[in-house]
């Protein structure tokens, strides 16, 4: 049992980091968007992880103490939009200024990078799990 | 015979036991390798590898020497990180743990595997 949950862990940081990342691409995505459903420009939006006991009944010390990662929420980033003198744009104000998200490629880029990095690390650790599996089933040949 | 059947046999199962215990407490290092204020945890084998070593029967009715696997385990959380998340895992010494540790498994479950092999030719009196 495990191996499985290894596998469990490693599939809750794949899954974890995947949702980052697609946050991420979203962020990069709507870097000029000025109109959302909720009004205003597009807001930024960052995940939170969260440690998450394993689902299960019967379990020692130890497999209690064992934690997978979920996306706990995701939360809209609070810095004031950009402010852009741009009066032939649709969305401009009496002004002709407009909001503009704030995004920062720089920022981005580096979630994504971290994002990625650790996307492979729960892989390896998958491939581990799978070669120590194969490990024990020679046991017994 | 006994050393090598008797006891080896019993101490390698423990052995892959605990290892396999750990690799699950390494995997939940790196899943929460970006979980603020999440403290990385390692399990401890030499409780149990002396348990397994010392642990002799006193009474004849007892079954074996083979210590209660997890019993003797001991879990230890790492510092508190000084990241500003508060996130306590060192990456790249999470990978290695993981690494030796999966490496360890499988070199033991393969002297295992060998040791099964010569308690089979021991009792069959012919190699496979």
């Amino acid at each position: 049992m495990k191996l499985s949950d290894i596998m469990d862990i490693a599939a809750s940081g794949l899954s974890a980091q995947r949702a980052r990342m697609t946050v991420t691409a979203s962020n990069l995505a709507n870097a000029e968007t000025t109109r959302t459903p909720e009004g205003g420009p597009y807001r930024r939006r960052d995940v939170v992880f969260a440690a998450r006991p394993l689902p299960g009944g019967f379990r020692g010390e130890i497999d209690r103490a064992l934690r997978s990662v979920q996306v706990d929420r995701v939360i809209e980033d609070s810095r004031p939009p950009v402010t852009r003198y741009e009066p032939s744009h649709p969305d401009a104000n009496a002004e002709g200024n407009v909001l503009l998200p704030r995004i920062e490629p720089v920022e981005e880029f580096t979630n994504m990078l971290s994002a990625s990095r650790s996307f492979e690390a729960n892989l390896l650790v998958l491939r581990k799990a799978r070669e120590m599996g194969q490990a024990a089933l020679r046991i017994g040949r | 015979m006994d050393a090598l059947i008797g006891k080896a046999i019993p101490q390698l199962e423990a052995s892959l036991r605990f290892r396999e215990a750990r690799q699950a407490v390494l995997a939940a290092n790196v899943a929460n390798i970006d979980t603020p204020g999440y403290r990385s945890a390692d399990l401890k084998f030499e409780d149990a590898l002396g348990a397994a070593v010392t642990l002799s029967r006193s009474h004849p009715a007892h079954l074996s020497d083979a210590p209660e696997a997890g019993s003797a385990y001991r879990l230890e959380l790492g510092p508190r990180g000084t990241r500003p998340d508060g996130n306590g895992v060192d990456s790249d010494r999470a990978m290695i743990q993981l690494s030796r540790n999966a490496g360890a498994f499988s070199d033991q479950a393969e002297v295992l595997a060998r040791l099964l092999a010569l308690a089979r030719i021991a009792v069959t009196g012919e190699p496979r």
